[in-house]
């Protein structure tokens, strides 16, 4: 058995490997237009959106669990923080600074960081739907406090709105009028006007 | 190819750096706060600076392995978010303007610096 710092460094590293060469992948495919900046933003702000949803669908309440720890640190801490650059960002910003842009230059920082944070937080909303049953409740107290709202006044609208209840009337008048003549009457009576 | 080995190493070894330096840096920390991810954003934007200023002195194989891979696989934009997003969650938005705000001025500096010490190197 490795040591497990040694084991951790080695899965960060190989999920660095995989990031970095599919964000120098994406900088060769995407067009980078007259904005300049598309494949920067377009890694930084997906590995954002993805990165929240991982971190949040692997969170459980209580000591993280092996498999866990590994899926985190490979594609986490690894893939997705390799994928996503803040140098490469960073420099773009400068560049564009220093030679006299630096209208664009802001509105490229501002265009990114709201994104990347709206992306993330995106994530985590979705992470924590797909998470299991075990985190479920910790995530709705955490994410959605008006789910817990709805959870107690569950039962009583269920026992009214449900159309499956023999007593529903709603659901009741809704099937009758197909049947009856008195669904050509409202049509009849719109075409006479 | 030589250029996707270069950025696979690159990206291999900052990830590894990354880790080791966040490692660091958070068993020292009392509060929770990203500073480890501040620190490795606004470092490896200092060396991206280094590496693109330096420019042709390098030849591209080592450019492309230490600032698309290296730097690349060093610094993290995603984690950065996700830590925002994560002390705005705990009613901590000065925390979470901090790593915003402050990371990207940090940053900047750190690049422009860099591209300056680079460039006198170079020269």
């Amino acid at each position: 058995m490795m040591p497990s710092l040694l084991r951790d460094v080695c899965l960060v590293a190989l999920g660095g490997a995989v990031g970095s060469v599919a964000r120098w992948g994406v900088a060769h495919v995407l067009p980078t237009g007259s904005f300049g900046h598309w494949p920067t933003f377009a890694v930084n702000v997906l590995g954002a959106l993805l990165l929240g949803l991982l971190l949040e669908a692997l969170t459980r309440p209580g000591p993280e669990t092996p498999r866990a720890h590994t899926v985190r640190l490979l594609v986490g801490t690894g893939a997705l923080g390799g994928f996503t650059t803040y140098s490469t960002f960073a420099q773009e910003l400068w560049d564009g600074v220093s030679s006299g842009a630096t209208g664009p230059a802001l509105g490229y920082a501002g265009l990114t960081l709201v994104s990347g944070l709206l992306a993330a937080a995106l994530g985590m909303i979705l992470g924590a739907r797909v998470r299991g049953p075990g985190g479920a409740r910790a995530a709705e107290q955490a994410l959605d406090t008006t789910a817990g709202d709805t959870r107690t006044g569950a039962p009583a609208a269920s026992a009214t709105a449900s159309p499956t209840t023999p007593g529903g009337l709603p659901a009741g008048a809704d099937e009758q009028p197909p049947a009856g003549s008195s669904s050509t009457g409202p049509a009849s009576s719109g075409e006479h006007r | 190819m030589i250029a996707v080995l270069a950025v696979a190493v690159g990206g291999a070894v900052g990830a590894a750096l990354r880790h080791l330096t966040d490692r660091a840096v958070s068993a020292r920390q009392e509060r929770p706060f990203p500073l480890g991810t501040v620190l490795v954003n606004v470092l490896g934007s200092f060396v991206l600076g280094v590496v693109s200023g330096l420019g042709m002195v390098l030849g591209p194989e080592w450019t492309v392995a230490l600032g698309t891979g290296l730097c690349g696989g060093f610094t993290t934009f995603s984690t950065a978010m996700v830590d925002a997003v994560r002390l705005a969650r705990e009613r901590r938005g000065a925390a979470a303007l901090a790593v915003v705000l402050g990371t990207l001025l940090w940053a900047l500096l750190a690049v422009a610096a860099g591209i300056t010490l680079g460039t006198r190197w170079a020269a």
